[in-house]
């Protein structure tokens, strides 16, 4: 619950900040309100346990980049003149329509509805859940399973085949799965222990489904750097030299642009 | 714990809000700016999938995002420092031609 309170107040603050970049006429009160904005999303990273990328944020965004910005901004100095007016023609218009569109489609897309769940009765037993979110160590998830076709009501059961001391779940026989994992990390829980829960659904006539979920654990150590690190230099290797070599070749292009004469 | 949902709207909104300053404001460099906040927004995204499957790849892909994004802003704003010396200007509307 108290993730949840910091997640909105740091959300809400980093989307007025972004707001107020994209409405302020003077640029270094955008390039200000962009710093804010960075922080705030800073201590979003924070409460959805990306550590590592939070410390990233504040370094290489609100560090860096936005003090590269500011100084070209004091660099070119502008006057309202060279601001130039604003003008409001029809294709503009048209863009920032289609960018609420794009807005409202996104949000629409995310968001839980209702309607997911199959209206036809008829067919087959079949469980309607397919896959289940990670669970926090430390923390109880719960959730309800769907099932759809046979002759309802269903009776469902769970049996934890995971090894795991100290973690598993409860089904009650209506559908509502609770999960746990305990928050002890020995050396042998890597990043891809998971739960693995066999549930069967059966109904009024004694059809069964069965279906095996693996619940992912997010651990203590989720989004430190050693982790975030230990797959950059092994799995990810060759796209981190790849980026290596992108920032060689625009500290180049940067150099080569600012020249007097091009 | 933070339902995914949440993260992704969040992440929707900031990203709208990045589009609409692309394509509504003028000023090079609030445009560039816009993309900046795009950009984070998608870094969000990533850190939420990330959180769902407890798979670190996002926060790679986001860390990556970030070194992209950091050169991009090297090379665009040595483009405004360019189109402004022989311009004179800084805003979008009057940059129509690529040669002078």
């Amino acid at each position: 619950m108290a993730e949840q309170i910091f997640f909105w107040i740091f959300g809400a603050l980093a989307l007025g900040a972004g707001i107020f970049v994209v409405a302020a006429r003077n640029p270094i009160h955008s390039a200000v309100a962009l710093v804010f904005c960075f922080f705030c999303l800073a201590g979003v990273f924070v409460v959805l346990q990306a550590h590592f990328l939070a410390a990233i944020q504040v370094m290489v965004y609100a560090g860096a980049i936005m003090v590269l910005f500011i100084f070209v901004i004091m660099l070119l100095n502008l006057s309202d003149e060279e601001l130039g007016k604003t003008k409001w023609t029809i294709t503009k218009w048209l863009g920032m329509a289609a960018a609420c569109v794009v807005g409202v489609v996104a949000v629409w897309a995310t968001q839980p509805r209702g309607d997911d769940e199959p209206a036809a009765p008829g067919g087959a037993l079949r469980m309607v859940t397919e896959r289940l979110p990670s669970v926090v160590a430390g923390e109880e998830m719960s959730i309800k399973l769907i099932a759809a076709g046979g002759a309802p009501p269903y009776t469902w059961s769970m049996v934890d085949a995971s090894s795991m001391i100290g973690a598993g779940g409860r089904m009650t026989p209506d559908g509502q799965l609770k999960v746990t994992a305990v928050k002890k990390e020995s050396k042998l829980d890597g990043l891809d222990s998971k739960l693995a829960l066999h549930v069967t659904v059966t109904d009024a006539k004694g059809a069964r489904a069965v279906r095996v979920f693996s619940v992912p654990i997010v651990h203590p150590s989720f989004g430190t750097t050693a982790k975030v690190g230990g797959l950059l230099f092994e799995k990810y290797a060759y796209p981190f030299e790849i980026v290596s070599l992108l920032l060689l070749v625009a500290i180049v292009g940067a150099v080569v642009m600012a020249k007097k004469r091009i | 714990m933070v339902p995914n949902e949440q993260i992704l709207g969040l992440a929707a909104v900031l990203f709208a809000v990045g589009a609409i300053g692309f394509v509504a404001r003028r000023n090079v460099l609030i445009v560039l700016m816009s993309v900046e906040l795009m950009l984070n927004a998608s870094n969000l995204a990533l850190v939420g999938y990330g959180r769902l499957r407890a798979a670190l790849d996002g926060h790679v892909f986001a860390f990556l995002v970030i070194a992209v994004a950091a050169a991009e802003a090297a090379v665009g704003l040595a483009i405004v420092i360019a189109v402004y010396r022989r311009r004179r200007t800084a805003n979008l509307d009057e940059v129509k031609t690529l040669r002078n």
